[in-house]
């Protein structure tokens, strides 16, 4: 019985393998180049920090320049912690997807496959929120 | 040769309980991303449809802020969404059609299309940094130069 299941069962075979590799090699360098571009972001507006408050004091009225650097610091932690995440989950998906093909580990693979659900997860919720509030700046 | 290719069959992953929950998960997630993709590309053409510009007066200073987009780049923008979006909704659909049919050339295909659109997603960031950075350097050259 068990060997007929075994049989029956699908399987993460060369083909399926080979395209997984490539998927989590390619999902790895776009998690590294995300974290990358992320430290750049945090950097260039901690370096314009100034010119940015003074900017945003400018466009909108009443609002003072400390107002807009707490206003700048909360985007930025948001922002930067949003994306952390979905990167983070897509680094340790496509990391323990790969060392899972390459060991043949079973737990390993399941691990990664649970990251890469996570990233999804969050991508999906991140795209919901967007399109929220895409409609409703329409009205 | 034979012997060697079934002893590898023999000890290939598979895609047991565990493994197909949460392959299944991420393909509604993936399907929920491309559903609320194609509708922010409604929302987008007709944004871009509406007026163009408003200006805010500010202490005496007209600052001109765009609320519309340009509708070819909004055009442009749908169509690399639309086929990277084709990707992940074939990940989705055939990975998904897999995992419920016991199909292992319907998983093996939604594997390939997940590859296909990490790819494209890849080599879009790589145009958009190279771009950034080429832009970069022509603001400080011509900076240098005045």
């Amino acid at each position: 019985m068990e060997e007929n299941q075994s049989i029956l069962e699908l399987l993460v075979d060369q083909t399926a393998s080979k395209n997984l590799s490539d998927a989590s090699r390619w999902a790895r360098f776009l998690s590294i180049t995300g974290f990358v571009c992320m430290g750049v972001m945090v950097i260039f507006f901690i370096a314009m920090q100034s010119q940015i408050t003074s900017a945003l004091s400018q466009v909108i009225p009443g609002l003072t320049d400390l107002d807009s650097f707490g206003a700048l610091v909360a985007v930025i932690i948001i922002v930067a912690g949003v994306l952390g995440l979905l990167m983070f989950f897509l680094f340790r998906g496509s990391t323990l997807i790969k060392k899972g093909i390459e060991t043949k580990s079973q737990d390993m693979f399941n691990r990664g496959l649970a990251s890469l659900k996570a990233y999804f997860i969050t991508y999906g919720i991140i795209s919901i929120a967007g399109l929220i509030s895409n409609l409703v700046s329409i009205f | 040769m034979e012997n060697h290719d079934t002893e590898n069959s023999l000890f290939d992953l598979s895609i047991d309980e565990t493994a197909k929950d949460h392959l299944r998960r991420i393909c509604s997630w993936s399907m929920i991303i491309v559903i609320t993709a194609v509708i922010g590309y409604v929302v987008a053409i007709i944004k871009a449809l509406m007026p163009k510009t408003e200006v805010i007066q500010s202490e005496g200073f007209g600052v001109s802020v765009g609320a519309g987009q340009n509708l070819g780049s909004v055009i442009f923008g749908i169509i690399i969404g639309l086929l990277v979006n084709y990707f992940l909704y074939q990940f989705a659909n055939l990975t998904k059609k897999g995992v419920n049919g016991m199909s292992q050339t319907d998983l093996n295909a939604g594997f390939y299309n997940l590859k296909i659109y990490f790819v494209i997603i890849s080599i879009l960031v790589i145009i958009v940094l190279a771009i950034v950075l080429l832009a970069g350097l022509t603001i400080g050259a011509n900076a240098t130069t005045k």
